[in-house]
């Protein structure tokens, strides 16, 4: 204690910070980085669990990058899973917050029913969709059937249909993102809209004019990581396709693990997570790179006024 | 989206906008930052318990109960121990079968009676052909272990198992006792010339049918066609045993095609001629592409898309087709012989019958997968081991293996067990004539057979069987892709 009494107040508040940060800093060193090393290295050799990797240089990427190679369908799948269903994920959170900022009458009821599918296990979730998705006896097909004639498809076992599924099933969960955009709502300051409609502006105008711009911080949060939640997609696609038909849900994910853990090729399922985690770097930097374009923060705009 | 880590943050930043200068932006980063970290962790060799990692653990439990094939699916147990009178050194034995618990324990105490210095640990691992591998690589596996016959191979090439080739010659009760055993169950454990694992016992496909709709049709029963119970009999029989209402679907289909490679498009493919990997290329080579292979697959397309006496792939989406068969919406199918006490278990009259035969050859078929017990090299008590390895396949094991009517390797013991007129149907002896036709699974080396069946074959059959893709294309990429894949491997050694 002597010690940390000599110190200033700021090497003080140094210590205290480290203290305070070392057990997710060793959690992160030990269970994290160094599998992280090692997945590298393994990515470098054939290595099948049961006998020592043997070191193979880049062919693993080599015949990951092949034209033609399921990693590549694979990356197909999980780009346009991501592509779209971030986007209509979004836009539903967005939309079933501002519902809810509303004041109506059983609003807390209403705000725990829509978030209620976020908190059930991806698991139970691909279930109960297995069953909404029977092609005979499906709830889908029987709302498409009574309300507008349409013979549904057999969702999950036509190549064509699989993946739109399973991204319908997705945009179901949107409770977080909603959360999340309901708080930054109700942190718009009322003075601004207030102003706005003294200058005339509607609703609609207030929205985009300001709310929109408030919030696009909170937008770029929950598309940033639903984006990176999206192309690591493997619960849904394990449990309830198996990648399957074809290859039509084959996201990089699931292709990871039949390698590590059904096809014991550790060596070429590091090579995938490699490859899949700079795909992530890269949109997810290009995301960030976009935002300048169309986030407002409001803090950057008033350091612009002072100086 | 539903990461509670990401919820708390969010809370913070969207709570209160710009209240605090430049915070968001160090939110954002901060997120980003930790963003990456879980991705990385998610990409990498990560120890955290994910939704994936359950997802995986839930459907791992779930595969090993179906490979069970056991007429009950019991809750697995985790480990029980048996002694003998004068237990020393205590083995550990790992089986996945939480069905045939009750087989597996009377194994184990007519093995520790007989030898008081015995002492098994049994433990019945649910999600077994995960955590095998891992456990054999991390130095926590089990002495003992059964696998799958389609395996041995490749667990052998990796140096997996012990070879028992001069334990059996030198013990000559031993030798004869295997010499017994059934010529596929033998060849599903012989790698290179040697005997790396014991033959526990086997599957046959038939094919089965509900007597009582048969009948009702006037039919003769296919169990007394012979050989004239083919694949133009099986349209034929279809036709007639198929109830077309004014529903969308008949309200009973004729035959039931099954997509399944194990109790369906294989045995057809067998039957034609063909099979999946060449057997004289040591599974190397992928044969699907040939004339033989597409034929039979076609034929089986045909009874759903053509004659449509079989359910879509769409219909068996919603309910399976082995429960259409117990509930006598479907007619005849062909199955695994694990599946006679289940249909027994329906309560449906039934009897079985050979794989319906290929017109083009006069040839039935079925594959046979012949479990088998290894010992692990890193084994510390291998002595112990082998002994109870290698009485696993002494008649008095086989013959209990076989009155729990789980088909031992042993000849002498499927006839005098197994084939026991007790546990029916009427033509159950067919199963004598099966085994003589029987096919062992292919076994390939270089690669697991789950990376070239189920991860590149088996997806394609839905694609097929739906009328996506012709046999002939489908077949044609499925070669392509598993010859490469075979390359792939042989070039990495």
């Amino acid at each position: 204690m002597a010690f940390i009494r000599q110190r200033s107040l700021a090497q003080k508040e140094a210590i205290l910070g480290w203290l305070l940060v070392f057990p997710w800093l060793a959690g992160f060193v030990l269970l994290i980085a160094g599998p992280i090393i090692a997945s590298l290295v393994l990515s470098l050799t054939a290595w099948d669990i049961l006998r020592p990797p043997k070191f193979i240089g880049l062919t693993n990427f080599h015949d990951l990058l092949q034209p033609g190679s399921h990693f590549w369908q694979s990356i197909k799948v999980t780009t346009i899973y991501a592509f779209v269903s971030v986007p209509a994920h979004t836009v539903l959170a967005l939309l079933v917050a501002i519902l809810l900022n509303q004041k109506v009458k059983g609003l807390r009821l209403w705000r725990t029913l829509y978030y209620l599918p976020s908190v059930v296990s991806g698991v139970a979730v691909a279930f109960l969709w297995q069953w909404v998705y029977d092609a005979d006896f499906g709830l889908a097909n029987w709302v498409l059937w009574t309300l507008f004639h349409i013979e549904g498809p057999a969702w999950l076992v036509d190549p064509h249909w699989a993946l739109p599924a399973l991204i319908i099933m997705d945009i179901w969960t949107f409770g977080a993102p909603m959360v999340i955009f309901l708080a930054s709502l109700q942190g718009v300051p009322e003075e601004l809209h207030e102003a706005a409609q003294i200058d005339g502006a509607g609703a609609v105008r207030r929205f985009f004019s300001v709310t929109l711009p408030l919030i696009t911080p909170v937008v770029l949060f929950n598309v940033t990581l639903g984006l990176i939640a999206a192309l690591q997609m493997f619960t849904q696609a394990y449990i309830i396709t198996n990648g399957g038909p074809g290859n039509a849900t084959l996201t990089t994910m699931l292709y990871l693990y039949q390698n590590a853990f059904q096809n014991l090729r550790m060596g070429y399922a590091s090579a995938i997570a490699w490859l899949l985690f700079l795909y992530i770097m890269a949109l997810t930097l290009l995301v960030f790179w976009s935002s300048r374009h169309w986030v407002y923060y409001q803090s950057s705009t008033d350091r612009k006024g002072e100086q | 989206m539903s990461q509670s880590n990401m919820l708390e943050g969010s809370f913070r930043q969207g709570g209160h906008p710009g209240a605090v200068s430049l915070s968001r932006r160090r939110v954002l980063a901060l997120c980003a930052a930790g963003a990456t970290g879980t991705l990385l962790a998610a990409c990498g060799a990560s120890t955290s318990t994910s939704a994936s990692t359950r997802a995986a653990a839930t459907k791992a439990a779930a595969s090993t109960a179906s490979r069970a094939r056991a007429p009950s699916q019991a809750t697995a147990v985790p480990s029980s121990v048996f002694k003998g009178t004068q237990a020393q050194k205590t083995i550990l034995v790992w089986d996945w079968a939480a069905g045939w618990e009750q087989l597996l324990q009377k194994l184990a105490t007519t093995y520790v009676h007989d030898n008081p210095q015995a002492a098994l640990n049994l433990q019945i691992q649910p999600g077994y052909f995960t955590k095998l591998p891992v456990a054999l690589a991390g130095g926590t596996g089990p002495d003992a272990y059964r696998m799958v016959g389609r395996d041995v191979f490749s667990w052998d090439y990796r140096k997996q198992l012990v070879d028992l080739t001069s334990m059996i010659n030198q013990n000559a009760k031993i030798k004869t006792d295997y010499g017994n055993m059934a010529k596929p169950s033998r060849d599903a454990v012989t790698y290179h010339g040697n005997v790396v694992a014991m033959p526990f016992g086997g599957t046959l496909i038939m094919t089965i049918y509900n007597t009582d709709l048969v009948k009702a049709a006037g039919l003769t029963p296919p169990a007394e066609l012979g050989s004239k119970w083919d694949w133009n009999k099986v349209v034929e029989y279809g036709e007639k045993l198929t109830k077309r209402g004014n529903g969308p679907h008949p309200s009973v289909y004729g035959f039931w095609a099954t997509e399944d490679w194990e109790q369906g498009w294989l045995n057809w493919v067998l039957a034609n001629g063909g099979y999946f990997l060449d057997p004289t290329k040591n599974y190397r080579v992928c044969l699907l592409d040939q004339p033989q292979a597409i034929g039979g697959v076609q034929d089986m397309v045909d009874l759903v898309l053509k004659y449509k006496v079989s359910p879509t792939t769409q219909e068996l989406s919603s309910e399976n087709g082995a429960t259409l068969f117990y509930t006598g919406k479907i007619a005849i199918t062909t199955m695994g012989s694990w599946g006679i006490p289940q249909v027994r278990q329906a309560k449906i009259n039934f009897d079985i019958a050979m794989v319906p035969y290929s017109p083009n050859t006069g040839k039935s078929a079925s594959d046979s997968n012949f479990s088998a017990t290894g010992i692990n090299p890193a084994s510390k008590v291998q002595e112990e081991t082998a002994k109870y390895v290698l009485w696993t396949g002494t008649e008095e094991a086989q013959k209990i293996i076989g009155s729990f009517e789980f088909m031992p390797a042993s000849v002498p013991a499927i006839q005098q067990t197994y084939l026991d007129p007790k546990f029916g149907p009427a033509h159950r002896s067919i199963l004598a004539d099966v085994l003589k036709i029987t096919t062992p699974q292919p076994e390939p080396d270089v690669v697991a057979f789950t990376d070239v069946m189920d991860n590149l074959t088996q997806k394609e059959i839905p694609l097929l069987f739906g009328g996506h893709e012709s046999v002939q294309k489908g077949f044609g990429k499925v070669t392509q892709e598993v010859n490469a894949r075979i390359q792939q491997a042989v070039k990495a050694g």
